[in-house]
């Protein structure tokens, strides 16, 4: 190589290596100049604009052992235009950055909710901030309240947030929706939305002390809230939208007020949707589900096949109820959650163009067939009933 | 020494010569004797380098039948000045013969030297506990011992216009590639230098680049890893006066294999095979990804987590990398004084070294507790490989690659692999490319790289190193 060629060759390497510096990868920030934001509350202020609670981690300085996610946290709030901007004031409270990137948990006042979610969710989307993962929550009265309520278990807001989640695998009271279920939901319209609720409930045992709980899920039509699910619904809910993993199931006993409890431990549903001759639209749903016997509390009942039967029909009726119920009140509010519109088009790409623009008014008037085909699967190995061991001597 | 003065008949004049030649060393010996009516004879040795028992039995033979001496003892006749010095300054003794005006040099050479041990640099759990010493007698010997084959072929050469050290080449005749063993001899004939000092000297003169930071030859203080080389088609360099032999052609992924992997089963061996890889890649990005994370990617941490990381960095006043390379630093000078003190201090500079670097600093705020985790986990992570210079280029490494993830964050630990991978795999070692058998690739190579093939299946000699034969054996079926 001349002495010219390797010249060359030592100044193309240097600006390679000098290009690196361009990438536009700087922005780096120690983790003593964050501050890490846990949850963030979004209400309406009262001259309309939105108004941001972040609840930050205060961590405890070094020395002592880190004690992680029970550590203390502090709050602070602004409001603003838009979220952005609202955070932006933030900042100016703050005395270091804000790493909004580890928020677990997003909660919205219902009342900003009715207003309309998608300019706020926009906005979050936009930023990049927050993750995909990120859960979502409607509170009934201000989200910052909700935030702020001093919890006995645990002292950061998301980290309980999102083991009452994690319940709903076992009672399907509540479900997950994170940002990007927000994010899919809005802009591909398959189905409206649902959100979880959260409730601050008093606490039984402290009296003064309050309580988180999610319960309930609230209904969206668009990106408008419409309605709210109570318990029973949430379940047929559950159900109906395949996403059920572990619930309960109650059945009251013959001419009485005991009855008898059922761990559901399966449930599988399928959807089948079809047009008639009218183009009216039908749905059946079918759905079939597990349970096992956990408590009865009924008398002088042997468990037979025969009972066990019985009591199958008498499940089938309950939760079938529990399914209609609910599908009749998103009927009534024309939410179509299920996304059975999205079904309709996908069977009858060719009809759906006439459909779409009624389609809120077809499915408010849809014909809906629940069938429900409930096993219980195990009595856990007791057949008798305490009452009857005592006139049977020697057992 | 180019002139050659031929043996004078005189006597005097001869043990003159030789004196001046030696620098009239004062361990010089020279004593007339007269065995035969023939004449006289002039046995010069220098004293201390030739074994007393030897002299003692060479002469009782030149007194009794001389006719036994030539054959018997590795010796052989002389005819300048010149040479008998130079055999005797190498520990021969010489006999002159002034009537003649002949000599002969008869292999005396005893010295008292370090027995065989156990390598202290290369300890195995399992396997031979034999290691080399500094005489090159004694390391072909061990060699021969542990592999008794006519096949070894062993070629002694002369180095050093001063030292005239003593080396061995060696390969196996029949299945090392003679093109191989050509081009070692050409770069070994192209030595100049005037002394070698143990085995790296010749390491640096035959290798192909000599500025690479990559070792391009690896050095062994253990006879059975000499074999195992050798019967995959390498040649070792087996140097006087230092227990370390040259292995080349050397491949970057051999840093990661130890001759203990052929003494457990293949499941264990591969498994530590496995680890001890991870343990490279850790050693030499561990502390890079550790930066890169708290100051760029906080949102690649879980929260927790991070929570926890911010909670122990809160009291730190440095950033990560001041961080990072102050306790990298303390780690290798703690290294570096353990290796070099002395046994019986080396009590108080571990608990110097865990106290004050490991608690108090943390306690003080210096550092914050899990840089300490991270700085102690790359540290250990590359004592995990065998100690050849790939150790210390990773240790080197891992502060460049540090420096390119806290001024660029993964990009930069991305871009400083990059150029890594590039320019390794443009380094050679004896014509083998550096990266083989991964670039370029060679899957049936690699699983015995990688992992370890059963000895009963690993029949296919590696063809990273061209060897004559491809088969070690043919499978019954």
């Amino acid at each position: 190589m001349s002495r010219q060629a390797g010249r060359q060759a030592v100044l193309l390497k240097l600006l390679l290596c000098m290009s690196l510096a361009i990438t536009g990868c700087r922005g780096n920030h120690e983790l003593n100049e964050l501050h890490i934001v846990h949850s963030a509350a979004f209400d309406v202020a009262e001259d309309g604009k939105v108004f941001v609670t972040a609840e930050i981690a205060r961590l405890t300085p070094g020395g002592q052992q880190p004690k992680g996610m029970q550590d203390q946290t502090f709050y602070l709030s602004e409001k603003g235009n838009s979220i952005f901007e609202a955070g932006r004031y933030i900042r100016s409270k703050s005395d270091r950055t804000l790493l909004w990137g580890h928020t677990t948990s997003i909660l919205i006042s219902s009342q900003l909710a009715k207003q309309g979610l998608k300019r706020h969710i926009e906005s979050i989307r936009r930023l990049r901030q927050f993750r995909n993962s990120t859960l979502v929550y409607i509170t009934e009265g201000k989200a910052s309240d909700t935030l702020r309520v001093k919890k006995p278990m645990t002292t950061i807001t998301s980290q309980v947030l999102r083991g009452l989640t994690e319940g709903g695998d076992n009672t399907a009271l509540t479900t997950k929706v994170t940002l990007v279920d927000i994010y899919t939901g809005l802009i591909n319209q398959y189905r409206d939305l649902v959100i979880p609720s959260i409730q601050v409930v008093a606490d039984q045992d402290a009296g003064q002390q309050k309580l988180l709980q999610a319960q309930g899920l609230y209904l969206f039509q668009g990106d408008h809230l419409t309605g709210q699910l109570s318990d029973e619904y949430t379940k047929g809910y559950m159900r109906a939208n395949n996403n059920m993993i572990g619930s309960f199931e109650t059945v009251a006993c013959t001419g009485g007020q005991d009855s008898m409890s059922f761990e559901n431990i399966n449930n599988r549903a399928e959807i089948h949707v079809m047009l008639d001759i009218n183009s009216k639209p039908r749905t059946q749903i079918d759905i079939r589900t597990d349970l096992n016997l956990n408590s009865v509390q009924c008398n002088d009942i042997p468990i037979t096949p025969a009972t066990i039967r019985k009591w199958e029909s008498q499940l089938n009726k309950s939760i079938g109820n529990e399914v209609e119920n609910f599908l009749r009140y998103t009927q009534k509010h024309k939410s179509d959650v299920l996304g059975i519109g999205e079904r309709l088009h996908r069977k009858y790409p060719k009809q759906w163009a006439a459909i779409k623009p009624r389609w809120r008014e077809l499915y408010a008037e849809m014909e809906v067939e629940v069938k429900i085909h409930s096993r219980i699967d195990h009595t856990n190995f007791i057949v008798l009933q305490p009452d009857s061991y005592e006139g049977t001597p020697g057992l | 020494m180019s002139n050659h003065t031929p043996i004078s008949h005189n006597s005097e004049h001869n043990k003159a010569l030789l004196q001046e030649m030696l620098q009239h060393a004062g361990d010089l010996i020279i004593s007339e004797i007269h065995p035969h009516k023939q004449g006289a004879a002039t046995v010069c040795y220098l004293d201390g380098l030739s074994d007393p028992m030897k002299l003692e039995q060479m002469l009782l033979l030149l007194q009794n039948e001389e006719g036994m001496l030539a054959p018997f003892r590795q010796s052989q006749p002389i005819d300048t000045l010149e040479e008998a010095a130079d055999l005797i300054a190498g520990g021969y003794a010489v006999l002159l013969y002034a009537h003649s005006g002949s000599g002969l040099a008869i292999h005396t050479l005893g010295l008292q030297l370090r027995s065989v041990d156990e390598p202290t640099s290369e300890s195995v759990l399992k396997g031979p506990r034999s290691g080399f010493t500094e005489s090159l007698q004694n390391n072909i010997a061990l060699l021969r011992y542990h592999f008794s084959s006519p096949h070894l072929k062993v070629e002694f050469r002369k180095l050093g216009t001063l030292s005239r050290t003593n080396i061995a080449i060696l390969s196996v005749a029949g299945l090392t590639n003679p093109k191989l063993v050509k081009e070692l001899h050409k770069r070994i004939d192209e030595i100049q230098a005037d002394s070698i000092l143990g085995s790296n000297t010749i390491e640096e003169w035959i290798t192909d680049n000599p500025y690479t930071l990559f070792p391009l030859t690896e050095t062994t203080e253990r006879p059975d890893r000499v074999i195992g080389a050798l019967r995959d088609g390498r040649m070792a360099v087996v140097v006087q006066g230092t227990p370390f032999a040259i292995l080349l052609p050397f491949t970057f992924l051999q840093a990661f294999q130890v001759s203990e992997d052929y003494y457990w089963s293949y499941y264990v061996s591969s498994s530590i095979r496995l680890l001890r890889l991870m343990c490279g890649l850790l050693g030499m990005f561990l502390p890079a990804f550790y930066v890169a994370t708290v100051t760029f990617h906080h949102e690649l941490l879980p929260t927790p987590l991070l929570q926890s990381i911010a909670a122990a960095k809160e009291p730190v006043p440095f950033p990560a990398v001041v961080e990072s390379f102050a306790m990298m630093i303390a780690f290798e000078i703690m290294r570096e004084a353990g290796v070099r003190m002395p046994r019986q201090v080396g009590q108080a500079v571990s608990i110097v070294g865990a106290l004050i670097l490991g608690q108090a600093a943390v306690q003080a705020g210096i550092v914050s507790p899990i840089m300490v985790i991270v700085a102690a986990l790359t540290g250990i992570c590359t004592f995990t490989l065998p100690p050849t210079d790939v150790n210390y280029v990773i240790r080197i490494l891992q502060f460049a690659m540090t420096l390119l993830a806290s001024m660029l964050g993964y990009v930069g630990i991305m871009a400083g692999f990059i150029m890594l991978i590039t320019y390794m795999s443009s380094l050679r070692s004896f014509g083998i490319p550096y990266l083989s058998p991964a670039a370029p690739f060679s899957f049936a190579n690699l699983t015995d790289v990688i992992i370890r093939r059963p000895h009963p299946y690993d029949n296919k000699l590696p063809s990273l190193f061209r060897p004559l034969v491809k088969w070690r054996f043919r499978r019954q079926r």
